[in-house]
């Protein structure tokens, strides 16, 4: 069994047909959908790529799995869906949207190319369709500035300013090009990327050894959680800064043999559950992870959301619907949220939340162990993460 | 409706009965202030009547037992090494502020026993006095820190040196602790809602235990008319001044407490057990001892040791059992004989000069219903605490000492401390003694929360009530 999972960055839900979209035309995961399992609540661990990323490959959420940051140590005792599968037997690969920033450090991950086309990753499973294999493809054409290659620097510095200047103007007309120029980011990356991806999986005939996941590493949003519109100075403050749920609900696709066509899971889902659910079609142990194998359905549970600053968890939410609660590490500020009448989370009411949640999310705060981040690391995060356009 | 709607607890460690309800009470203002508006009396203590566990019990209303502390130093198993520092990861009965919080209530705890490292609760937090320095991370929540710098510069958990000699720096040393401490406390009081303000001051037992022999005539080492002999008293009206800033945040809804977690009383020596034991033949060393040491550092020989104890304001006495220390000598079989008999010979040891002490050797089983942890085998309380317990061996002095193992050491506790409540669902009632254990559910009820059943104490908000 082939595991492989295309990761559509910043794809918030509300974007695509199967999840109520109206106005993008996303048949290709609609159809993907259709074919599998949807998983109509799913939650990314973080809020941005690299915490969340870890999550999904490791099984643990961020404050347990510790990369923070781009140059965080990544503990190689730590089993990840690479290596665990590579010492199964399994040929990795991996196509990242640059190559300095996904995979380093993270052994087997066998980083081949980038995802900017779909020429190396077909290459790649050509080469590599004889042999059972994990693939992981991680696209940007979902995530901001939309359809200009992070490898163009200059371009895509200038598209990125262009993106937040609209923004901070807080002018209506400016955030719809912003959401329009978004749709038809999404359509791209499902009728070119993600199709042109499928067919050729089927082209050589692997759809039916393979278990596939399509989804998020997070969501978007364009600064409407900010009053003050400039303090949204870059990415981080669109997904990063807040877990709001368009920031952590992401679309979440499994299509494998035996999967239901149909299927859909309502209970909430987190991407810490991807790698032992992946294995799990294999037939692979995946066991002492945070996660759980959704292959026999999703069972009711707390979820962990994790957001970061500087390499520090700076904020921890536990999500037991309706309830949403999180605390801000520093400060020990809370906010709470009734998911079920109040789904856009406008009224933060920790008064209210049942005192027996905040005995867990006070208990796992009070095991949360920092990593240490020198003022030089600092520094390197920093310039790190405005390369990404996040600061 | 609860009687109270905010309760603000001031815990003074060690404060004495018989100085704030009776010698001094007329030099403090507040304080008898708030005796005429409600009740005084005696809190009696659990045993052992030491800081670190009693606040904990107070604000859990449970045992040591329960906790399985029984000190500061712990055996955490039955090897010979195997000890634990209880801090407040080992804690693990919810507390006062743990119980308000799910209550959905707000709590400021400053400076309770118990809470270094601080836990996340659902207001604010500022550790105890075994914080090791202003460098470990000791509030929650964490930003809270630098809150404190602006307030009162350099926060102090304790003073140091309290058993020196040089008593002119050690009492600089504890006012500008409490006043910084009390100047956070208004801060904290003013600044963060609360449904629970908790505080507990450091500098009563620290003056205690280095001033005592100045102002006690029965102190053997007492000289008249010497220039400290009103210092504990001038502490304890500075203390009432600070309290009387504090009970500004205390509205007509607010339940106040006063609170101490034992006395003081004076010390008249120190009974060495472990040197005892050794004169006894129950436990053995490897060597002979060159002066004054420890049998940890000369060695053990524990294949031919019955007993060991160790040092402390009451002594723990363990016993080498065969199967459970790893070089047992005590059969089993044995063990209630030989423990028996160890507890009437520790009862019977007199004083220098051949005199009777009432002293007290416990099971842990007659003191708690149900001891968790390692708990030691005897608990012996000597001379009715007008004696302490030394754990080392060797030199010149015999069973008895005059000089602590740690310096100068002029106070020992008392097993009563003392309360005073006033303030909302409190009458003018007098005198009311109560036990440590009875503060938590009283306080639970008074605000109109649940008690819990398995809390040790009882309330006794009926009696209070106005």
């Amino acid at each position: 069994m082939n595991l492989v999972v295309y990761v559509s960055d910043a794809l918030r839900t509300d974007y695509v047909g199967c999840y109520g979209a109206r106005r993008v035309n996303t048949k290709t995961i609609d159809e993907l959908a259709a074919s599998g399992a949807r998983f109509d609540d799913a939650l990314a661990a973080a809020p941005w790529t690299c915490p969340s990323t870890m999550s999904m490959i490791t099984g643990l959420y961020p404050h347990h799995h510790h990369v923070l940051h781009w140059d965080a140590p990544v503990d190689p005792a730590m089993p990840t869906l690479f290596s665990v599968a590579a010492a199964n037997g399994y040929t990795t690969g991996s196509f990242v949207f640059d190559e300095n920033f996904l995979f380093k450090g993270v052994a087997d991950a066998n980083v081949a190319g980038t995802s900017e086309t779909l020429d190396g990753v077909v290459a790649w499973l050509r080469e590599h369709r004889d042999r059972p294999f994990v693939l992981w493809f991680h696209s940007w054409a979902t995530h901001m500035p939309y359809d200009v290659d992070h490898a163009e620097r200059k371009e895509w510095k200038a598209a990125k300013e262009s993106i937040m200047g609209g923004i901070q103007s807080d002018s209506a007309s400016a955030l719809e090009a912003l959401r329009e120029s978004y749709a038809e980011a999404v359509e791209r990356s499902s009728e070119h990327f993600l199709a042109g991806f499928l067919g050729e999986l089927d082209a050589l005939g692997l759809r039916e050894d393979t278990a596939l996941a399509f989804v998020a590493d997070h969501g978007e949003s364009w600064g409407e959680r900010f009053a003050d519109k400039q303090a949204v100075k870059g990415t981080y403050h669109m997904h990063g800064a807040t877990l709001f749920e368009e920031v952590m609900q992401v679309p979440l696709i499994l299509a494998a043999p035996g999967i239901e066509a149909g299927t859909v899971v309502r209970e909430q889902v987190s991407l810490v559950d991807l790698t032992p659910t992946l294995l799990d079609f294999a037939g692979i142990p995946f066991d002492g992870t945070d996660g759980v194998s959704l292959a026999g359905g999703a069972p009711e549970r707390d979820l962990w959301i994790v957001g970061t600053d500087a390499g520090r968890v700076s904020q921890l939410c536990v999500r037991r619907p309706p309830w949403k609660l999180l605390v801000h590490v520093e400060s020990g500020e809370e906010e709470a949220y009734r998911l079920d009448t109040d789904p856009r989370e406008q009224h933060s009411a920790p008064d209210n939340v049942p005192a027996e949640l905040r005995d867990v999310l006070y208990e796992e705060l009070g095991a949360l162990e920092q990593p240490e981040v020198s003022d030089e690391d600092t520094a390197k995060v920093e310039s790190r993460l405005a390369d990404l356009g996040y600061l | 409706m609860s009687a109270a709607k905010r309760a603000l607890i001031v815990g003074l460690d060690c404060a004495e009965p018989s100085l704030v309800l009776e010698r001094w009470r007329d030099d403090l203002p507040v304080l008898s202030g708030l005796m005429e508006r409600g009740v005084s009396g005696r809190l009696t203590s659990v045993i052992p009547p030491i800081t670190v566990p009693a606040w904990s019990c107070m604000m859990a209303s449970r045992t040591p037992g329960d906790l399985g502390v029984y000190g500061f130093r712990n055996r955490s198993d039955h090897t010979y090494d195997g000890k634990f520092i209880a801090d407040s990861t080992k804690i693990h009965a919810p507390r006062l502020w743990d119980l308000i919080g799910r209550e959905g209530g707000q709590s400021v705890v400053l400076g309770v026993p118990g809470t270094y490292p601080p836990k996340p609760l659902r207001g604010a937090m500022v550790s105890c006095f075994l914080t090791p320095g202003v460098d470990s991370p000791y509030t929650y929540p964490p930003a809270l820190r630098d809150e404190i710098r602006d307030v009162v510069g350099e926060y102090m958990f304790d003073a140091h040196g309290f058993r020196s000699d040089d008593k002119d720096p050690l009492l600089a040393q504890i006012y500008e602790m409490t006043d910084k401490r009390f100047k956070l406390a208004d801060h904290l009081a003013e600044t963060r809602p609360w449904q629970l303000f908790a505080m507990v001051e450091m500098g009563t037992d620290r003056i205690h235990h280095g001033f005592w022999k100045y102002v006690d005539p029965e102190h053997r080492k007492y000289e008249p008319g010497n220039r400290f002999e009103k210092s504990i008293r001038d502490y304890y009206v500075h203390l009432d001044g600070l309290i009387g800033g504090l009970l500004r945040h205390a509205d007509d809804d607010t339940l106040v407490l006063v609170v101490s977690d034992h006395g003081a009383k004076r010390l008249d020596g120190g009974i060495r057990v472990n040197e005892w034991l050794r004169r006894e033949g129950l436990l053995a060393l490897e060597g002979e001892p060159d002066g004054v040491t420890t049998p940890e550092k000369l060695g053990i020989d524990w294949s031919q040791t019955t007993a060991w104890g160790d040092g402390g304001y009451y002594a723990r006495i363990f016993l080498n059992v065969e199967g459970r220390e790893p070089n047992g000598t005590v059969p089993a079989a044995d063990y209630e004989r030989v423990r028996a008999d160890l507890a009437r010979r520790l009862e019977a040891i007199p004083d220098e000069n051949g005199n009777p002490i009432p002293t007290k050797a416990y099971t842990p089983e007659e003191l708690y219903e149900k001891p968790e942890g390692v708990p030691p085998d005897l608990i012996v309380i000597f001379g009715d605490l007008l004696w302490r317990s030394v754990a080392t061996i060797g030199g010149d002095e015999g069973i008895h000492t005059f000089e602590n193992d740690t310096g100068p050491d002029d106070a020992n506790h008392a097993q009563d401390g003392m309360w005073i409540a006033a303030g909302a669902g409190v009458g003018a009632r007098g005198t009311l003694d109560a036990h440590l254990l009875d503060i938590a559910p009283t306080v639970l009820e008074l605000l109109g929360m649940p008690v819990p059943e398995d809390m040790r104490g009882r309330s006794r908000a009926a009696e209070l009530a106005a």
